[in-house]
């Protein structure tokens, strides 16, 4: 561990915010109360992905499986906020971690973890993944 | 659930433009560019934080959310990664635990169990078998 690497606290009333992070943290907070505003962008990259794969353009593919896994990552971020949500978001996941799993390793181990945190969280198993 | 498309035609190819978006972000940054984006983050956080804003919490989900994609970057070398788990072990985390998310914790050391594993080093789609 190389403490020197460590970010520095930032300073009281730091600022310097553009309108884009302001509006990437305004998406943030949405998506977190409305979980079908990740999923709904993930199935169109996912969607996308398996059309420029049978397409043969590699490279497109490539930058649309990395937008599946920042959807599904910006899923896990956030905690479900009912066990309607919960549910939607462990299904989903499933899907994708059979996807994500053993392509890219790290990308799984986070779906399944936050799989799990979930079903404890809300204390029920999701019918179908037990 | 919603929205998935079982067909399998190649009726349905993206526009160009976002063809070209995708082409562009075939890759994750590197380390040190996304660390800068998580130290911007952070300091949005406390700023935002401190104006007691409603979009303080929509910041502590673009950091967790920069903490999970850079947990899953593939590291260069042995100095990427120490100062990847420098930077989210002594700095993220403690943050996000200091806005109830905590949970993160568990995700980004699932994701950092996976260092040192070459397979994932320069893996990209692949076709299923």
């Amino acid at each position: 561990m190389t403490a020197g690497h460590a970010i520095p606290e930032p300073a009281a009333g730091a600022g310097g915010m553009e309108p884009a992070d302001l509006a990437r943290y305004a998406a943030a907070a949405a998506a977190a109360t409305d979980p079908e505003r990740c999923l709904e962008p993930a199935t169109a990259a996912f969607g996308d992905m398996r059309q420029l794969l049978l397409a043969g353009d590699r490279r497109a593919a490539d930058g649309a499986n990395l937008a599946v896994q920042d959807h599904c990552l910006a899923l896990c971020a956030s905690e479900a906020a009912s066990a309607r949500a919960s549910d939607d978001k462990v299904r989903f996941l499933a899907i994708m971690l059979g996807w994500a799993w053993p392509r890219v390793p790290a990308v799984g181990a986070v779906l399944e973890a936050a799989m799990v945190a979930e079903v404890a969280r809300w204390g029920q198993a999701v019918e179908g993944l037990g | 659930m919603t929205g998935w498309d079982h067909s399998d035609g190649c009726s349905n190819i993206p526009p160009a433009d976002r063809v070209e978006a995708y082409r562009r972000a075939c890759t994750r940054p590197p380390v040190g560019l996304q660390v800068a984006q998580l130290s911007a983050d952070l300091a949005a956080l406390s700023a935002l934080t401190a104006r007691n804003s409603p979009l303080a919490r929509g910041a502590a989900l673009a950091v967790a959310h920069g903490a999970l994609k850079l947990a899953v970057t593939p590291v260069a070398d042995a100095d990427d990664r120490d100062r990847r788990s420098a930077v989210l072990r002594e700095s993220v985390l403690p943050a996000l635990l200091g806005v109830g998310l905590g949970h993160t914790l568990g995700l980004v050391d699932a994701a950092l169990a996976h260092d040192g594993d070459p397979a994932r080093l320069g893996r990209g789609v692949e076709t299923r078998q």
